[in-house]
């Protein structure tokens, strides 16, 4: 956030952990957890930790590492039922940081919408079907 | 274990939803549920060289408004190609969504589910273009998640081929 002043950059901040419930993992080369912490419960991610478990215990992050310079998302994964994060992962520092932010509101309004579109695409192609198939028997 | 991802790949309503809820859970329902953004299950299957644990993305399904984004298939081992046989343009939603697979992450072990085999009057799929397809080295599966038909048998050809690359 070069060119923002720094007021701005505290409100984003302030705007991500209040309302986007981040969450993070540090993994290193082998997949072990280096670290972990924010909203974890959010997610579901409550009984993953440390010293039990490994990256293979986080579905999301199977076959993606390594990471190189360019960072990977995921967008909108659904983590519980109704639960859906925008996962970030980026190489800093020779490890590899995971980020979970919620989305599911967005995820919500957009699914009314999407369910709808489609719900009257298919039954436009029924009607398209129904009506083109007698002229093909002709 | 080993784990290996897999994404369900496909146009809207295919039925990708429906053939991992019938894999992983022998379940199926009518009522049609779209899928925003992913869903991620899993699976133990049988592999050539002990148990493979399947991490399946079930994504949402491709269409004009909105393009299946790439970045998913990151760290994916194979993925199954959903068509369904009863709305033939869903063929070229396959067709096109392979190419744009192939461009962004190279070529990767697949298999071609025909999905909705039970619904036999309503068949729509030119059986001459499966085979030009086929020729190419495109497996076709034909397969049902309503009665179950070719589902197994799909996931475990995708598990072969991802075996032997
Ligand atoms: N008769 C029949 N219906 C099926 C079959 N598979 C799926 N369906 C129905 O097709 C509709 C769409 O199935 P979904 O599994 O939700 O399709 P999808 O590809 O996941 O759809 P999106 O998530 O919107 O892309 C539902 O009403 C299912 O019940 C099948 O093998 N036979
Ligand atoms: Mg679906």
């Amino acid at each position: 956030m070069r060119d923002l002043p720094l007021q701005f950059c505290e409100y984003v901040l302030e705007l991500t952990s209040v309302h986007r419930a981040p969450a993070y993992f540090v993994i290193d080369d082998e997949g072990g957890i280096v670290m972990q912490g924010g909203n974890l419960p959010f997610y579901g991610l409550q009984d993953i930790s440390p010293a039990e478990s490994t990256a293979d215990d986080l579905l999301f992050l199977t076959g993606v590492f390594p990471i190189g310079e360019e960072p990977v998302s995921f967008p909108k994964v659904e983590m519980l039922p109704g639960v859906f994060a925008d996962i970030h992962i980026f190489n800093r520092s020779d490890q590899n940081w995971v980020l979970l932010l919620d989305t599911s509101g967005e995820v919500a309004q957009f699914r009314s919408v999407q369910q709808h579109r489609n719900d009257l695409r298919l039954k436009l192609e029924r009607q398209n079907r129904a009506a083109n198939r007698p002229a093909e028997e002709a | 274990m080993i784990q290996k991802k897999v994404c369900m790949l496909g146009a809207f309503a295919v039925g990708k939803t429906s053939l991992v809820a019938r894999f992983v859970k022998s379940i199926f329902s009518e009522k049609y549920h779209t899928t925003v953004g992913v869903k991620i299950d899993k699976k133990v299957v049988a592999g050539e060289n002990g148990d493979i644990n399947l991490i399946l993305w079930d994504l949402y399904g491709e269409d004009d408004f909105q393009k299946v984004r790439m970045s998913y298939l990151r760290g994916s081992s194979g993925y199954i190609l959903v068509v369904d046989g009863t709305r033939a343009a869903t063929l070229d939603t396959a067709i096109g969504l392979n190419r744009n697979v192939e461009e962004a992450v190279g070529v990767l072990p697949f298999v071609v589910v025909l999905n909705k085999s039970d619904l036999t009057q309503e068949w729509e799929i030119d059986e001459g273009r499966v085979s030009q397809l086929a020729a190419q080295g495109w497996s076709f599966i034909r397969g049902s998640a309503k009665t179950g038909e070719g589902v197994e048998e799909a996931f475990q050809l995708l598990v072969e081929k991802i075996s032997r690359a």
